[in-house]
């Protein structure tokens, strides 16, 4: 069975298709294609309704408001990395998401909407505090990205809302770290990967976003222990060590999948947490030694 | 909606390009839109409209993309050729936007692209071969 495609002239036509009826967002497809593909040669075995809308000019465009990077939610990976505000860490992520052909097409609306606890662009927005935009024929909210993303696939995306953009304070990654650990380097999902970025003041730390992702049902962030770094000197941090890292393995509930165990995830999240809290961070705190 | 693949190939006849894993993962399947590498396999058609599609067939016909396969061809960057219309397109891709691309840029470049006959050396430096030949040419 071929399911109906729908092509929107405007996102105010979206939004009332979508207030309308049911129908299945599609930007980019990399998620929605591959989940449903069938035998080669054969229609994607997806029954509802699509509505396409990575042509939507109000939805891929990129620009920057005061203090915040507003990045539509069907602009493609390529462009997000190419814009001169997105801060370097979504920038690293980019670089390893995916080779150049996915992020031709791929966008952060369906990293967002396939709401993987694998997705290393969204694991990068936490980390950066974003808000993403959700729009409806009433108007839009800010929500929160955690607030977003509620479980494994699951989001706090109303059946009338789209995603329209994502919200990216600017000015809070005076330093980042990133890493991601997967079997290839491009097209291969992660086993895990870890986003951090914040800002330094006179030697103690400000601002600080510190995501996880592949090691629960959702990314982990943790403002209970960034708050106990925050204002820290290198020397507290040295201090605080121990009981961050057995803070931060208490949260995390890996599972074993066919990318993984729960056991080499749990190995490499506490050999990331060293090399964040004994390397990254001091090499910020203190200034070169 | 169908696939952009099998319009390409069944309706148009476009037979260069061809179906690998079905899934973006090996690149077999890349074409050109509005200058850009997409895996045409996991597109719907409904995606391009309006846009312009690109594939072997048109770039083998230009100087570079004559020389994109004499390059591969020249060191043994192709062998059983499963692959080679995939990756000429995308060395097509990376030429445009880099005429003078290092060995790690290639190599991210043709990230995509699975082969596994090669190696992927060969391929590389018949990417340095191509690209140094068309610098030469337009000079
Ligand atoms: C080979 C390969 C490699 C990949 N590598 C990675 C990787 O390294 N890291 C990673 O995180 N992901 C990876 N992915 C997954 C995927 O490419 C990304 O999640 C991508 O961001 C999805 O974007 P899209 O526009 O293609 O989504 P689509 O498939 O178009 O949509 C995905 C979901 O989001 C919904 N959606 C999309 N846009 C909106 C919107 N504006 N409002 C509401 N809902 C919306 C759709 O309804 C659907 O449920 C990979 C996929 C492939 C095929
Ligand atoms: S067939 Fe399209 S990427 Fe493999
Ligand atoms: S030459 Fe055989 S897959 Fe590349």
């Amino acid at each position: 069975m071929s399911a109906e495609w729908i092509r929107p002239r405007t996102l105010q036509e979206a939004l009332a298709i979508r207030s309308a009826r049911h129908v299945r967002p599609l930007a980019g497809a990399t998620d929605l294609y591959v989940r449903y593909r069938g035998i080669a040669g054969t229609l994607p075995a997806l029954s509802e309704a699509v509505m396409y809308i990575g042509h939507l000019n109000e939805l891929t465009a990129i620009s920057v408001h005061e203090h915040q990077l507003r990045i539509g939610a069907a602009a493609v990976y390529t462009d997000v990395a190419a814009h001169p505000a997105t801060p370097g860490i979504l920038k690293n992520a980019i670089a390893e998401l995916g080779a150049p052909a996915l992020r031709n097409v791929g966008t952060l609306g369906g990293n967002i909407g396939n709401a993987s606890p694998a997705a290393d662009a969204v694991c990068t927005l936490y980390a950066l505090d974003a808000q993403v935009e959700l729009a409806s024929l009433g108007g839009a909210r800010r929500v929160p990205i955690d607030a977003v993303i509620t479980g494994p696939g699951q989001t706090a995306i109303a059946e009338d809302e789209l995603i329209t953009a994502i919200l990216v304070p600017l000015g809070y990654d005076s330093f980042s770290f990133y890493r991601k650990v997967g079997t290839r380097r491009a097209n291969a999902l992660s086993k895990l990967a870890f986003a951090a970025c914040g800002e330094v003041e006179d030697y103690t730390l400000g601002h600080l976003g510190v995501a996880i992702a592949a090691v629960g049902p959702t990314v982990i962030r943790s403002r209970e222990l960034e708050e106990r770094m925050r204002g820290a000197d290198g020397r507290k941090i040295a201090n605080l060590r121990n009981e961050l890292i057995a803070g931060y393995l208490a949260l995390v509930a890996p599972i074993s999948d066919q990318r993984s165990t729960a056991q080499y995830r749990r190995w490499v999240t506490e050999n990331l947490l060293i090399e964040f809290l004994d390397r990254c961070l001091p090499s910020n705190l203190n200034g070169p030694q | 909606m169908r696939r952009l693949l099998d319009v390409l190939r069944e309706d148009c006849g476009l037979t260069a390009i061809k179906e690998g894993c079905g899934e973006g993962e090996c690149g077999a399947c890349a074409i050109l839109i509005d200058g850009r590498v997409v895996d045409s396999c996991i597109l719907p058609v409904g995606a391009a409209q309006g846009r312009e599609i690109e594939t072997l067939e048109s770039i083998r016909e230009t100087a570079r993309g004559r020389l994109i396969v004499d390059g591969l061809s020249r060191g043994g960057g192709v062998q059983c050729g499963f692959c080679t219309p995939g990756i000429a397109v995308t060395i097509e891709a990376l030429l445009r936007e880099n005429p003078n691309p290092s060995e790690y840029e290639i190599r991210d470049g043709i990230s995509g692209n699975l082969c596994r006959c090669t190696g992927y050396q060969q391929i590389v430096e018949g990417v340095l071969y191509t690209a140094a030949e068309t610098r030469e040419r337009s000079r």
